[in-house]
């Protein structure tokens, strides 16, 4: 399998088999100094980004920091 | 402290619950919150807290009343502004629950002052509107071992965690779901904000506080290791499993001294 699937914000998504998070989010133009991952239900730290590999029906969000109050 | 008759009257809606009972009422009797920020956010918490009996209240904001808080910010009105929100905040809630020992620091909450702070208190309630508060809190939470509330909400997201690493270290801080390098785009300052919206997210930041210090952790056993992220147009709420960093500059020693002993 040369391509996965995936949901991104609620959005399909095709990529190369074997791409990891940081390599999705720079593939959709995400800055990556801007938002958090979730990935099936999990956070994932940002220091595990580039080890974590997107898998075939992963459903990804991606978010920024709210900080008012 | 023991309750009297005119205890068990104001609180009866509270005693009969029973997961709390007049058991679960002393204990808030006893407890202590600090409150940072005395924004839309912490105005709502302080008050939840004060009127639920809770024995004392720390309330911590260097900022003054301005006439674009009054919409969402309900404890202050245009008398108010010019004052600083900590030391009317303290003031009103005092004169309205007597029993609550109410105290009030109109400093901002920063190195110098937030360990002793922090230290005095069972739980801390971060309602502050910038991230380098948050930053603060947080790393000052995890030195301390002191169960962190955070509710933040702009334009009509909100977020909401509960940090406790003595209960779940797994879940790591605030720092390793949002590290300090992270540039933030939503503050209620440049995206605007209603006041339900900011009533939504305080209402379940005082709940979650009220378990902690309830010691509910029999009925919730997740709410140390989720993120909700509520959005007030779809009214729809999403809860994610939060995961320490392995890596994070703030809370890795701790969390290691406390896996290894």
């Amino acid at each position: 399998m040369d391509e996965i699937n995936l949901m991104l914000n609620g959005e399909p998504v095709t990529v190369a088999n074997r791409t990891n998070v940081q390599q999705l989010l720079l593939a959709q133009k995400i800055q990556l100094d801007r938002v958090a991952v979730v990935c099936g239900g999990d956070v994932v730290p940002k220091s595990m980004w580039s080890s974590t590999l997107c898998e075939e029906g992963n459903v990804i969000e991606i978010f920024g920091v709210v900080a008012g109050g | 402290m023991a309750l009297d008759d005119k205890d068990y009257v104001r609180y009866s809606r509270h005693i009969m619950l029973p997961e709390m009972g007049e058991q679960g009422q002393q204990r808030l009797s006893c407890a202590s919150a600090a409150i940072i920020g005395l924004g839309g956010l912490g105005m709502l918490c302080a008050q939840y807290l004060a009127g639920a009996g809770i024995g004392s209240l720390l309330l911590i904001d260097g900022d003054k009343v301005e006439s674009s808080n009054l919409p969402r910010q309900l404890l202050f009105d245009d008398k108010d502004i010019g004052h600083n929100k900590a030391l009317v905040s303290q003031h009103k809630l005092q004169h309205r629950n007597p029993s609550c020992q109410v105290r009030g620091d109109d400093n901002y909450l920063g190195h110098d002052n937030a360990v002793n702070h922090l230290s005095q208190v069972d739980v801390v309630i971060d309602c502050s509107d910038n991230f380098m508060t948050r930053q603060l809190v947080n790393a000052t939470c995890v030195a301390l071992m002191r169960p962190n509330v955070v509710a933040s909400v702009a334009h009509f997201s909100g977020q909401l965690l509960c940090i406790d690493l003595q209960k779940a270290p797994q879940a790591g801080c605030y720092h390793c779901l949002f590290p300090q390098s992270l540039k933030v785009s939503q503050g209620c300052d440049t995206q605007g904000v209603l006041g339900p919206m900011v009533g939504v997210m305080a209402s379940m930041q005082t709940l979650l506080a009220m378990q902690i210090l309830l010691q509910l952790d029999d009925v919730q056993q997740r709410r140390y290791d989720t993120l909700y992220r509520f959005n007030g147009l779809g009214l729809n709420q999403l809860s994610s499993r939060r995961k320490r960093d392995p890596q994070c500059a703030v809370c890795a020693p701790y969390v290691m001294e406390k896996i290894h002993g």
